[in-house]
């Protein structure tokens, strides 16, 4: 069976090489830390953990904190309440898999997803809010950069790249680039999809 | 934990801060010759308050290799953002370093207003390469004075790259007002006179 998410690239980019690449790095009991920056939906948090429970064996095993950080609308996610037009890109044993039915037209993700997920309102422009976010092996963001001067495209990449543990890789949406600002990473391509690593001599 | 498993969750501990030694500028700019470039960049972001710092970072700009610890060092530069960091930006763009040329003329891009300051000295400048910094910094920025120089340089500029890209810029900003300049450049260079042709018909067709 598959499960392909809407925003498919970026994320089988990091079951098709870049998990396993952080892991090359980690002991067995290292955790895996994702900070999530949503542009729109609130599913997309969930769709993420799917994406991995179905597709990177090492899912089931390992420590996952997945962060999910922005605007205000970020904290009703939560709940992982979401009516059945909202799910309708699962299929009908992906839904029930991952999500209870709570009436006809409401599901909420099941508890074990949920209790994986921390959510912070978070506004990536600000440093100090930033410096709350540490030691993230994998940050992905979508069209975060496009509404931003270029001053705060050059601080918000700082701040990003600084919330990375080195090696840690940046994905942002599909057909996006950092041009301007990613001299500080080194592109990488993964699948068919580019990501920008923070390099590993970084570690401190 | 696991995602399939059902325990209750614990926040794992922050990242440490290491960064526990003096923040002061005087122990900043030592940390600016550590090896480690985490820490080298740390020292530049921090640095980023004191207006003082411009001239140690635009030093250790200038010997830094390190992509990220650059980067910073830029942003620093432009947070700071005065007419001093423009003029030693100015001093990058003779680097032999492509990327130190660049990175100056990006930062440049990013603050009109100083850079409004340091283009008639780039214009003037003995180095043709600084010149077509100048010149290409009026095209990407049109200052108000942007008639009046480009008017005053055609009639001293004798160097072909130069005046190629002067027309150039004419053309590109659509500037009429100096179609009659660039038909009186006088030249035995091929390249130059492509180039006046090729803009005189473009001023000609947009007037038209």
């Amino acid at each position: 069976m598959t499960f392909v998410p809407r925003d498919c690239h970026r994320y089988q980019c990091l079951t098709e090489g870049v998990l396993d690449e952080i892991f090359s790095r980690k002991t067995p009991d290292d955790g895996l830390r994702v900070l999530l920056l949503p542009h729109a939906s609130p599913l997309e948090p969930y769709l993420l953990a799917i994406q991995l429970l179905e597709h990177w064996p090492r899912a089931k095993s390992t420590d996952f904190n997945l962060v999910v950080a922005g605007g205000e609308s970020i904290i009703s996610a939560r709940e992982g309440i979401f009516s059945l037009g909202q799910l309708s890109s699962l299929n009908n044993a992906i839904l029930r898999r991952y999500f209870s039915e709570l009436d006809d037209e409401t599901w909420q993700a099941k508890d074990y997803l949920r209790q994986n997920m921390v959510f912070s309102q978070l506004d990536v422009t600000d440093g100090k809010q930033t410096k709350t976010h540490r030691g993230m092996d994998v940050i992905l963001c979508q069209r975060l950069f496009a509404d931003y001067s270029t001053l705060t495209r050059r601080l918000v990449a700082g701040y990003l790249f600084d919330a990375m543990n080195p090696g840690g890789f940046l994905i942002l949406g599909e057909g996006e680039s950092m041009s301007q600002v990613s001299a500080m990473f080194t592109v990488r391509r993964f699948g068919q999809g580019l990501v920008y690593q923070k390099p590993t001599v970084y570690a401190v | 934990m696991p995602l399939t498993s059902r325990d209750v969750w614990t926040k794992p501990t922050s990242e440490i801060n290491r960064r526990s030694v003096l923040r002061g500028p005087g122990g900043l700019l030592d940390q600016l010759e550590d090896p480690r470039p985490q820490v080298r960049r740390w020292a530049v972001r921090d640095l980023s308050q004191f207006s003082e710092a411009v001239k140690p970072l635009l030093t250790c700009l200038q010997r830094e290799n390190d992509p990220g610890v650059r980067e910073s060092i830029f942003t620093a530069l432009l947070l700071i953002g005065n007419e001093k960091v423009a003029r030693g930006v100015v001093t990058l763009l003779k680097s032999d370093d492509a990327g130190l040329r660049n990175g100056a003329f990006d930062m440049l891009m990013e603050m009109p207003p100083f850079a409004g300051l340091v283009i008639p000295d780039l214009l003037a400048d003995p180095d043709p390469l600084l010149r077509v910094y100048g010149v290409e910094l009026v095209r990407r920025l049109q200052p108000p004075n942007t008639v009046e120089w480009l008017s005053a340089m055609i009639n001293r500029e004798n160097n072909e790259n130069v005046l190629a890209s002067l027309i150039d810029c004419v053309a590109a900003l659509s500037l009429n007002t100096l179609a009659n300049k660039v038909e009186s450049i006088t030249t035995k260079s091929g390249f130059v006179n492509f180039a006046m042709q090729h803009a005189l018909a473009r001023l000609s067709m947009e007037k038209g």
